[in-house]
């Protein structure tokens, strides 16, 4: 059995685990566990397959499975490189989200669970079936096939008015983009000769437009690109997403923030790195990807700043997140054609990017949704001091936090690092990607700065929990194993990049058009424990060894505190910031109380508001991200008449008709001597008529 | 000449007599011929599959007593061929489910509309209409369409007045009248072929002379529009949704509308050169139909008048892959056939929902309706399932004859545009109705939401419903694939 096999018996594990939890889905206790059973037993088959591939370094491949050939499409799970990097994602994120869902779906009690759990492993299956496949068509099957799955978790709360105009909001916008792509792959069909919707007819497709037809391609191109750029929530295509993912149950929003926008991502890298051929086109399309990369960012952080909710704030971080990711991505396809090895190398940041997002986003969604399970809350204003009931949970938000606000060590750092080296450094001659790196380096601290309000927002100050609920103590276990796993990521990642990095450099080698893919001893040096960047192939322009750092600030805080003691400074008592205390004086003025809570609550946010710091900023980037209502329809009246054709043609010739039939019915008296005038006159038209004829 | 389908001749018209005059049972009955119909269908069907393409043609009747060509020209027989197949499969399957379903839904428990009489003349006329449809579905020629096309208006006609209201018979005459219209049509194109051409053939129309030809070719097309209800026939339709739901489900949305586009794909197929010029009347009517009908669909409060405005969006564009077939495109003739069955199962599902709803809320008002998710959760499976299928949703029924009918259309000149033009309608259509489907199932029950249990018949015919909507093209693509326009 090979591994596209091992995958493919993963995939079937979880339609089986679809099928067999809507069959007990009414047993509340039961079909969770079972979820999870068949979602561990999934990953378990998926994990190790895709691991091989990485480690042989070498596609994997079933054999035809269906094949279509009216269409010329056939559907074999083809597992390279770049698939399993997200396969390994996959298969790490279903096990720990279901697992987390077992207590928290429970809580849910007026919604049945036939609607979380078979469509949540679908969902699963979903994604499997998307990185799997070698065909544009089956790409497109799988990918709405996963966007409706998500679609119907966003809706999950059938009674609740927001979920529902979340998620049609949602499903309208995905599903346009994935019209458009559908048109893109159509026309390239029509191109590839013989036609075939296969992944290398399309290459050979792109590279005989790319000779024959350039606008064209790029008109395809752009197809591509808002089909992706909209599912991975890029701005302004991404205006959905605040709203649809904190919709969906917590499990789900954090599977979503945490991984499904990311498939995005690997949609451009299929497009624009395995597809593409390096030349003019990437340059242009680079550039592209980095500027909606880096407009992503500001704009989807700032606005996160502005956020009262915990799982909106994280959501629009998914947006500001997606957002480094395309900028190095970008910045990466911008240079294929100029300069190969920073070119991998500023993939390869993206794509580190990428899996530390997954484990810090998916972390941190885990976090608001243990913060709501407790508490029944996501609003940081009325959430407080909720380390002293949860401290499991605010170590792992904590650990999260400082994740993805890039502070060392943790894993956000290593890879914002690796990113702002290659901007920063890497393109003479375009100080476009200068500015953005900039941009990114700043905004970053925008990020740490709402992260802080999350973690003084809901943990720090006094507890607003009764005393039940405070007695009740953290999460289950199931729902903190999650956490902590991803925790232990967060470090494992930020202390030994080569960890992921050594993979992930095989599934950029995959799908990069180059001749020769540089090593990665070449790229970030070979060291185990740090990273050596060589942004211009002679000498390292860029060293992190964590141990190092740490080491070295351990010895200077040590130092710091012996100088403390040496000058035997005073001692100050100040009151602690506890990221809240009682507004009064010039600040009153930036106080936001919104009208819908109680006034007891009211009075307890004026005390201690997790936005007091930020209520300026709130007032300040309201319209940065604005919400755009649906459209109400107006109806184009005038156009309506020329289609009633009722009114105008047929009412009128019956009416005529009516008229006509009544005037002869009138010569139908019954009196018998109307009918003998009748008689003699047509009597006299004859003998006329017969006069003329004859005469 | 075959048994096998002499039985599927005869077996529906027996039914519907015995129907008529029992006393009671006529339901058991009725379901009982629906089934054997079905089973007749796949069996004959099955037979006739290895001699596809060409299949399986008999011809019964010749009056060699006449003088003359006329005693040679075939007057009635079968033909078993692909198209045929899809056309039979569809109207027995969807037959059967809707002939099930109305034995639930036409009983005094419904709350729209307590049907406590009239068992017998329902059951008549709907399965004398399934005989009449498979007559059509196996017709060889314009001469026996014909007659049963005329069958299948009067069954309508009765049907749609089939609760006596006076809107109700309104309705039923307006639709009488218009497809009537367009069958006299029909009937002088008949006279054209057989004065002209000698022959009721579908390919008859070819050996006519030029105007001639335009002319019968236009008489042909504007009776398919009156059936099919196209722009400017398109006004009955809507109105005929006063016919108790199954039947809506059934005549207006599965098969009898489908015989207009079935007409059209028979010449389109028939080997004769059509010019291109017809190919450009059907383009421009398809169009502006899907056109008209789009618009329609946002001031639509009753739920059935939405589908049937839908309805009439889909025939349209079965018409624009019979166009591209006439351009040359294969695979959008392909598409449009195929679109034919996949719009039938799908549409039938959401107007058996339809049904479901008023059953139990005893309302069809969109705006009345509200929170059914939790009243009705099978309905509003059925009712998301049959919407993904219809908007076409991979891998759903019609995600794949619009598949090939958007490949076929790239295929003819200025393609992009009309793919583009489809692209849109499709997002469109596919955003309002998940947009009612919100407005029906989600959000907090309403007062008045509280619902009568739906009869097992029902909820068993809305998950055969269901999955149709799923095994539909796993049926279709094969036949479609071995018809060559």
């Amino acid at each position: 059995m090979n591994a596209a096999q091992l995958v493919l018996a993963g995939w079937g594990l979880l339609i089986c685990g679809a099928a067999a939890c809507a069959v007990i889905s009414a047993r509340r206790h039961l079909v969770g566990p079972l979820a999870f059973l068949f979602a561990l037993g999934s990953s378990v088959l998926v994990a190790p397959a895709a691991l091989s591939v990485l480690l042989r370094d070498r596609a994997a491949e079933t054999g035809a499975l269906l094949s279509l050939p009216g269409v010329q499409a056939a559907l074999t799970f083809r597992v390279d490189q770049l698939s399993a990097l997200f396969l390994l994602i996959a298969a790490l994120i279903a096990p720990l989200a279901t697992l987390y869902s077992i207590p928290y779906m429970l809580r849910l009690r007026n919604q049945g669970l036939l609607r979380y759990y078979p469509l949540f492993l679908l969902f699963f299956a979903g994604l499997i079936g998307v990185v799997c496949t070698a065909d544009w068509l089956f790409f497109l099957i799988f990918w709405e096939f996963m966007t409706i799955c998500s679609y119907f978790l966003v809706i999950f709360n059938k009674e609740d008015r927001k979920a529902a105009r979340a998620g049609l909001k949602y499903v309208v916008m995905t599903h346009g983009a994935t019209a458009l792509m559908l048109i893109a792959v159509i026309v390239t069909w029509k191109t590839a000769q013989p036609h075939s919707f296969s992944f290398a007819a399309a290459k050979a497709a792109m590279a005989q437009l790319a000779a024959a037809r350039p606008a064209l391609l790029h008109l395809l191109l752009a197809l591509w690109f808002l089909g992706f750029a909209t599912k991975a929530g890029v701005l302004p295509l991404g205006d959905w997403l605040p709203d649809a993912y904190p919709a969906a149950p917590s499990g789900a929003s954090a599977v979503f923030g945490g991984m499904m926008s990311k498939f995005g991502i690997y949609g451009i890298l299929r497009i624009f790195l395995d597809m593409l051929p390096a030349s003019g086109f990437s340059t242009v399309w680079g550039i592209v990807i980095a500027v909606a990369g880096a407009s992503s960012i500001f704009l989807g952080t700032l606005s996160a700043l502005a956020q009262d909710d915990s799982k909106r704030l994280m959501s629009f971080h998914v947006i500001g997140q997606i957002g480094y990711m395309l900028l190095a991505i970008g910045t990466g396809i911008y240079l294929l054609p100029v300069n190969g090895l920073l070119a991998t190398l500023a993939i390869m940041a993206g794509l580190f990017h990428l899996v530390n997002n997954v484990c810090y986003k998916t972390l941190l969604f885990f976090t608001a949704g243990s913060l709501e399970y407790r508490a029944g809350e996501t609003n940081l204003n009325l959430l407080s001091g909720m380390w002293t009931v949860m401290p499991v949970t605010g170590a792992a938000a904590l650990i999260g936090s400082l994740s993805i606000a890039g502070v060392p060590p943790f894993n956000g750092f290593a890879s914002k690092w690796m990113i702002y080296h290659v901007t920063l450094l890497g393109v003479p001659g375009m100080p476009l990607f200068l500015l953005l790196g900039i941009l990114a380096l700043f905004v970053s601290l925008v990020t740490l700065a709402s992260f802080l309000k999350f973690l003084g927002g809901a943990f720090l100050g006094p507890t607003a929990l009764n005393e039940e609920q405070a007695r009740a103590g953290d999460t289950p276990f199931a729902m903190q194993f999650p956490q902590m796993f991803l925790a232990a990521l967060c470090i494992l990642f930020g202390l030994a990049p080569m960890t992921a990095l050594a993979g992930i450099h095989r599934a950029v080698g995959a799908v990069l058009p180059l001749a020769a893919v540089p090593s990665l001893s070449s790229l970030v040096g070979d060291s185990w424990a740090g990273l050596q960047l060589n942004a211009f192939g002679q000498q390292a322009t860029g060293v992190w060894y964590p141990a190092v750092v740490l080491g070295a600030l351990a010895v200077g805080m040590l130092i710091a505190y012996w100088v403390f003691r040496l000058g035997a400074a005073p001692r100050r008592a100040v009151d602690m910031w506890q990221c809240g205390a009682l507004v009064d004086g010039a600040l009153a003025r930036y106080l936001v109380v919104e009208p819908k809570h109680e006034p007891a609550t009211a009075q307890f946010e004026s005390r201690f508001q997790a936005h007091g710091l930020y209520s300026c900023f709130k007032v300040a980037f309201r319209s940065v991200y604005p919400s755009v209502p649906l459209p109400h329809t107006g109806y184009p009246t005038r156009f309506m008449k020329i289609f009633d054709v009722d009114a105008w043609l047929f009412g009128p010739i019956v009416r005529l008709g009516n008229r006509v039939t009544g005037a002869l019915s009138r010569t139908h008296s019954g009196v018998p001597q109307m009918y003998l005038i009748w008689q003699l006159a047509g009597l006299v038209v004859v003998v006329v008529l017969l006069a003329l004829w004859a005469g | 000449m075959d048994p096998v389908v002499m039985t599927l001749l005869v077996v529906p018209f027996a039914g519907a007599l015995i129907c008529g005059v029992l006393s009671r049972g006529a339901k058991a009955l009725a379901v009982l011929t629906a089934l054997v119909v079905t089973a007749l269908a796949t069996v004959a069907v099955w037979r006739a599959w290895p001699l596809f393409p060409d299949g399986v043609n008999m011809s019964f009747g010749r009056l060699a007593w006449m003088p003359g060509y006329l005693g040679s020209i075939q007057l009635f027989g079968a033909l078993v061929d692909p198209l045929s197949s899809l056309m039979l499969l569809l109207v027995t399957v969807v037959g059967f489910v809707v002939v099930l379903y109305s034995t639930g839904y036409l009983t005094p428990g419904n709350a729209e509309h307590a049907y406590r009489e009239g068992d017998n003349r329902y059951y008549f006329w709907l399965l004398f209409f399934l005989g009449s449809m498979v007559g059509v579905a196996l017709s060889p020629n314009l001469l026996q369409m014909f007659f049963f096309w005329e069958m299948t208006t009067i069954c309508s006609w009765a049907l749609i007045s089939h609760t006596h209201t006076g809107v109700a018979q309104r309705a039923g005459f307006k639709a009488l009248v218009i497809t009537h219209i367009g069958g006299l049509g029909f009937l002088i194109a008949l006279a054209f072929l057989l004065v002209f051409a000698q022959s009721f053939d579908f390919a008859a129309i070819g050996k006519l002379g030029g105007g001639l030809k335009t002319a019968a070719f236009l008489l042909l097309l504007g009776a398919a529009w009156a059936k099919s209800a196209q722009v400017p026939f398109h006004t009955w339709l809507p109105d005929a949704m006063e016919a108790p739901t199954p039947i809506s489900a059934y005549l207006h949305a599965a098969a009898m509308v489908k015989a207009g586009v079935f007409l059209v794909a028979r010449l389109v197929q028939a080997s004769w050169e059509m010019p291109s010029l017809f190919g450009a009347v059907l383009l421009a009517g398809a169009l502006i139909t899907i056109l008209m009908a789009v618009v329609n669909y946002f001031r639509q409060d009753d739920l059935k008048r939405l589908l049937a405005y839908s309805t009439i969006a889909h025939l349209g564009y079965v018409m624009l892959g019979c166009a591209l077939g006439v351009y040359g495109s294969e695979k959008g003739f392909q598409g449009g056939v195929l679109h034919l069955l996949c719009h039938g199962v799908a549409k039938g599902t959401l107007f058996l929902c339809a049904g479901a709803l008023a059953y139990g809320a005893g309302t069809r008002r969109i705006s009345k309706l509200q929170g059914m998710g939790r009243r009705m959760p099978l309905v509003g499976a059925a009712f998301m399932v049959g919407v993904l299928a219809v908007t076409g949703i991979p891998p759903l029924a019609t995600f794949w004859s619009k598949l090939y009918i958007f490949i076929g259309a790239l295929g003819v000149r200025g393609g992009g545009v009309l793919l583009a033009v489809l692209a849109v309608e499709s997002v469109v259509a596919f955003s309002w109705f998940i947009y009612v489907g919100h407005r029906i199932f989600l959000g907090e029950p309403a007062e008045e939401a509280e619902t009568t249990p739906l009869p097992a018949a029902m909820s068993v015919s809305l998950v055969i419903g269901m999955l149709l909507c799923v095994l539909a093209p796993v049926l279709g693509v094969p036949l479609v694939r071995m018809i060559l326009p």
